[in-house]
């Protein structure tokens, strides 16, 4: 099982001075039945006058922080580390069909903590595009693990990585329409055709391990905050697929967050009184336990 | 809207013939007449007052209604009317009257709908059992923005989600009243329905003496104990506050009125902001918790930081401070989720469900088209039916089905059939009608009955009749004030015998604990009080000048010499002077220029310190804190700002600016007199009255400076017209009589603290306010740099010596002179933004990350 050290590190600069800022943060890992996380810490600089956490409405931990100290530059930086379950293969899946009807007229809590992710979100409509793919894709006999495997192999094929194209208000259409962007406008796009398909789509925030292990090549998206996209079938749970890099997410994914869409999940998301323009930096390193950070 | 009100009656036809030719449409309910035209019961007694009245009593008590509203300042702002943003609110003389039996049962009703919406919000936003059992379809909950995740796991003490619930109400043809839209996130009305039944208080004392009518006034109390009941229970009496999006908002005249009724500051999200989970209230004495947010602000809006992230009005990390329960809101944020229209068909199965009753008073009929036999029903009937999005509580979209050709019901039969979860459709509903007065004569309309409740323990109390709103047009569909509505006062008419006061005893407390002066004052009220200050008395000044200018044009004093009105146009324009006269401009001031210049100063809009506009500043600042100030103060304020005419003839216009700039004299001395005697001198009249005596120096010193600042001895017109301008010619001819000395003018304008228009006076004045104000315990004097500045004024102004002041110098100029007056403009200046950095530094600007 490998165990993985995360460090995120955020940093702000400000042009004139924040008298008072509010951050929330949603960078713990997740516990799931598929990864661990063994230890987490989170610093702040200036340092906090106060910080709280909670679970948030989809179960992943949030902290809040509270800054008085008037400063023009803000420093987070979070560690964890974190034991992964590498994923064992899917059981046979039920189809589109099977998966709606039981959608329809399930009354187990199952359905309904699946049926959250079925409707529109802030950054995710269920656009034209995405509804005629959802047609050919998920037709009733189709399973849905299967179909969404193409969905995965279509997105990556149709569009390509490119950090400049978008930003993270962009709209959905304009993505479709420029056709690059980053991993969360391909997250956000597979989210738009599964629930166009009458069908849930979740939204995952995380990490990429940075070095891939020997003979494998280095991933896109391995060296900063990473995102991707779950499908749910009855009978097998959701599965985790990575249309960024084609392919099914595997022990190198760390999950931080789950949510409909970006929205809900942000990693670093604040409000600060005064400051003026300002500026993003940003360094993550996933390495395995042990050895020592890029 | 106001041609209505204004329009004289036709004289031939009195209102007991109205009442005859009052025809209601078939197939409608009307308020005053049954379906043979016989009056109603209710209308009885006042059909009869109506008959006995005669067209131009009508007409009149209509006109002076609009009046009062124009002169109390009474509005509903409206969005996107370039420049004017203000509309004068409509009121109707006639009321809408409803029988107390009738109006019980509604409020029976009323009161079940509020706790039946307190149960599923309390559902929804906690374990979603409506929702795994499908009571309520997923889709309309979450798949629905209003829906607030960040608010969920939170249940407010006691469960209560709406403590005030409002809805719209429409009746059927058939009498029954329906539901046509609820509104629970911030129901607003209370404000504009008391401020109704005020104005028919003064306008027709007599037809609320001759009918019983139940009170509104107690409602206030009832809003006030229900939301002291809500704050938590620390400190006691809690503290509370009436959050408002701003001056901008289309209800902010309600805002302002309801805080002062209820006794709550009004506040901006720029005055609060989140420490130590707390939302804390900026004063001028520092940060105050607040216990309690009234909020008219949107749910989403409330806190960038876990909703709308582009909202300007809330304040960052309100929702931790209600989670860690240290505020209630009310009402609860998120609670606007039931607003939907979808939501309504599902309403008597979730009565049944959650409070085993039967639900009292129907929606419209609606049918959701996220499920196969509705959206069937809707497919098939397109053409009677009005499309609405399921999740949208505008009616702007709402698709009228009627009004479809072919062609387009098909294309909308598509798109529901592609989208069904998003529309709702809703039956064409023919509303009743009730008499409005408009054109001379009774007129029958259609209207809406926006009533509200107030939780009272278990249940819930009534705003007894609330607003009935008029459309613009007819149309059953939308009545929204933005467009253009009226209102009407609404009456709920008590049974004989009945004392039309509902008790409503507030438990006294034993003991009240005393507070002297009122606390937390908000910094930004201080700093509009202050700049309102300041804007009364350059108007004040102003219109002394322009007296004396149209004086000399119409040949009184100076006319002889009309160069000598030149400082006296220069003190008007301040910095402007260019726009009318360029420095070094030698070309002689003749009559016509002066009377150019005179016209431009006093209505002309374009000219930047025209008299206008500076009026135009008094009722801006006053607009902002409008709770602050004595409620009559705004007739004083309504008559001050009216239109104006300028006659092009110049003898006509000059009567016309005499006249007008006496009234204005009058009307500002009225509105002083006001603050003076009707305000608490507490902190805010301390800022309000440093305005304006900061101000009446600054002007003082100007006024000395130019007129006497030229070489050479001022001649006796000079000195003359400069006592005329700053009002002291009267208590100079009493010390002196007729002889118009330089030093002793100079005496009484600069040197004499006695003289309450006097330099000397205004900077004792600044210094005392300015030793009242708060101050951070334990900082040292000399980093305070407010007190540093008056205190240095007040010491030159004790060494001052009118002898040492008149001294010439060779030139003939006045060194000692031009050097005091400049120390006093620049150390005034510099005190006026000392100010600022020390009280009001509050609204830097918000960035997001």
């Amino acid at each position: 099982m490998p165990v993985y050290t995360i460090t995120h590190a955020t940093t702000y600069r400000y042009a004139h001075p924040v008298l008072l800022s509010h951050q929330a943060v949603h960078l713990e890992p997740l516990a799931t039945a598929a990864q661990e996380c063994l230890d987490f810490s989170l610093e702040a600089k200036p340092g906090p006058l106060e910080t709280s956490v909670r679970t948030d409405y989809f179960g992943n931990r949030v902290h809040y922080l509270t800054i008085t100290e008037p400063h023009q530059q803000l420093d987070i930086t979070t560690r964890s580390q974190v034991a992964v379950t590498p994923p064992k293969p899917l059981p046979a899946d039920a189809t589109c069909g099977e998966t709606r009807a039981w959608l329809e007229k399930s009354l187990e809590p199952a359905a309904h903590q699946v049926r959250q992710f079925l409707f529109d979100s802030p950054n995710v409509r269920r656009v034209p595009w995405a509804r005629e793919l959802a047609a050919q894709l998920f037709a009733d006999e189709r399973p849905v693990l299967e179909a969404a495997r193409e969905l995965n192999t279509l997105i990556h094929r149709e569009f390509a990585f490119d950090t400049a194209a978008t930003h993270p208000a962009t709209p959905l259409e304009e993505f479709i329409q420029i056709k690059r962007g980053v991993c969360q406008d391909f997250a956000h796009l597979a989210v738009a055709v599964l629930r166009a398909a009458g069908l849930p789509g979740r939204y995952v925030s995380g990490y990429l391990l940075t070095n891939p292990p020997p003979g494998q090549p280095r991933q896109v998206g391995a060296d900063a905050s990473h995102a991707w996209f779950s499908a749910y079938a009855p009978g097998s749970g959701w599965a985790d697929y990575d249309p960024t890099n084609d392919t099914l997410c595997n022990e190198n994914h760390i999950t931080t967050a789950h949510g409909r869409d970006y929205s809900d999940v942000s990693p670093v998301r604040g409000t600060v009184v005064g400051g003026g323009s300002q500026a993003l930096f940003l360094g993550v390193t996933v390495v395995p336990a042990g050895k020592p950070g890029v | 809207m106001s041609n209505a009100a204004t329009m004289p009656a036709t004289a031939a036809t009195s209102p007991a013939d109205w009442l005859k030719k009052y025809l209601p449409a078939a197939g409608r309910h009307d308020e005053l007449k049954d379906a043979r035209g016989a009056i109603r019961p209710v209308w009885r007694k006042l059909a009869e007052t109506l008959a006995a009245a005669s067209a131009e009593e009508l007409a009149q008590d209509s006109e002076q209604v609009h009046r009062l509203i124009q002169e109390n300042g009474i509005t509903y702002n409206v969005y996107g009317e370039a420049g004017n943003t203000t509309r004068p609110w409509g009121m109707d003389v006639v009321p809408m009257l409803l029988e107390h039996a009738e109006w019980e049962k509604i409020e029976t009703a009323l009161s079940q709908r509020a706790r039946l919406f307190n149960l599923i919000l309390r559902d929804l936003y906690g374990a979603q059992t409506l929702l795994e059992q499908r009571i309520i379809p997923p889709a309309l909950v979450l798949g629905n923005p209003a829906f607030l995740r960040p608010c969920h796991g939170y249940t407010p003490p006691n469960g209560m989600f709406v403590p005030i619930y409002g809805a719209d109400l429409g009746r059927a043809p058939t009498g029954q009243w329906w539901v046509l839209a609820e509104r629970l996130d911030a129901p607003s009305g209370t404000g504009y329905s008391l401020e109704n039944r005020a104005l028919t208080a003064r306008v027709l004392p007599n037809w609320l003496r001759d009918n019983l009518v139940a009170r509104l006034a107690p409602f206030i109390q009832t809003l006030r104990d229900c939301l002291a009941g809500l704050a938590p229970q620390r400190p006691d009496p809690p503290r509370m506050a009436l959050l408002t999006p701003g001056p901008a908002n289309e209800t902010y005249f309600e805002h302002s009125y309801l805080a002062r009724n209820l006794g709550f500051p009004l506040v901006e999200g720029g005055d609060l902001l989140v420490r130590g989970q707390r939302v804390c209230l900026k004063t001028l004495m520092g940060l105050r918790p607040v216990d309690l947010i009234l909020r008219r602000v949107d749910s989403d809006y409330c806190d960038s930081l876990e909703l709308r992230r582009d909202s300007l009005l809330g304040v960052p990390g309100l929702l931790q401070a209600v989670r860690a329960g240290n505020l209630a809101m009310a009402n609860a944020l998120g609670a606007g989720l039931l607003e939907a229209p979808g939501i309504s068909p599902f309403l008597p199965a979730l009565c049944r469900h959650l409070l085993g009753e039967e639900l009292k008073m129907p929606s419209v009929a609606t049918w959701w088209c996220g499920q196969p036999r509705e959206l069937d029903y809707v497919l098939e009937h397109l053409e009677s039916l009005i499309l609405l999005p399921a999740l949208s509580t505008s009616t702007r979209e709402a698709v009228v089905g009627p009004r479809l050709d072919q062609a387009q019901r098909e294309q909308w039969r598509d798109r529901l059939r592609a989208e069904p979860e998003a529309w709702c459709a809703r039956e064409w509903v023919a509303l009743a009608t009730t008499p409005v007065y408009e054109h001379g004569k009774l007129t029958p309309r259609i209207f809406q009955l926006r009533t509200l409740v107030a939780a009272r323990g278990e249940d819930y109390h009534a705003l007894p009749g609330g607003l009935t709103r008029i459309p613009a047009e007819d149309d059953d569909l939308t009545v929204s004030m933005q467009r253009g509505g009226r209102s009407k006062d609404t009456w709920v008419l008590l049974p004989p015998g009945r004392p039309p006061v509902a008790e409503v005893a507030a438990p006294a407390p034993a003991v009240v604990k005393l507070r002297r002066p009122a606390p937390d004052l908000p910094s930004r009220v201080a700093d509009n009080l202050y700049w309102m200050g300041r804007y009364v008395e350059r108007t004040d000044g102003q219109t002394r000048v322009l007296r004396l200018l149209a004086g000399a044009l119409a040949g009184e004093g100076a006319a002889a010499d009309p160069e000598l009105l030149r400082p006296f146009f220069e003190t008007l324009l301040l910095q402007d002077a260019s726009y009318l006269l360029a420095p070094g401009q030698q070309p002689a001031l003749d009559l016509a220029a002066a009377e150019r210049s005179l016209r431009a100063m006093l209505w002309d809009t374009a000219q930047p310190n025209s008299l206008a506009n500076n009026i135009a500043r008094i009722e801006h600042m006053a607009y902002r804190v409008k709770e602050y100030l004595p409620a009559d103060m705004w007739s004083l304020l309504g008559r001050l700002g009216r239109k104006r005419r300028t006659p092009a003839e110049t003898a006509a216009f000059l009567r016309v600016a005499f006249a007008e700039l006496r009234d204005a004299i009058v009307q500002l001395a009225a509105i002083n007199g006001f603050m003076t005697e009707n305000m608490i001198h507490g902190y805010g009249w301390r800022f309000l009255d440093l305005g304006r005596r900061l101000e009446r120096g600054l002007n003082m010193a100007d006024m000395l400076g130019r007129v006497l600042s030229r070489p050479g001895t001022p001649s006796p017109a000079l000195l003359n017209e400069l006592l005329v301008s700053s009002e002291c010619l009267p208590m100079y001819r009493r010390r002196y009589l007729a002889n118009l000395n330089l030093v002793a003018v100079l005496d009484m304008l600069a040197c004499d603290d006695s003289n309450p228009r006097g330099l000397a006076y205004q900077l004792q004045c600044v210094r005392q306010h300015v030793e009242e104000f708060p101050r951070e315990p334990g900082s040292d004097p000399a980093s305070r740099p407010v007190e540093r500045l008056a205190h240095a004024l007040t010491a030159q102004a004790e060494l001052l010596d009118a002898h040492h002041l008149a001294q010439t110098n060779e030139a003939g100029a006045r060194p000692a002179l031009r050097e005091f007056l400049h120390t006093v403009i620049r150390d005034l200046s510099a005190l006026s933004d000392a100010l600022g950095q020390a009280y009001f530094a509050h609204s830097q600007p918000e960035a997001k990350s």
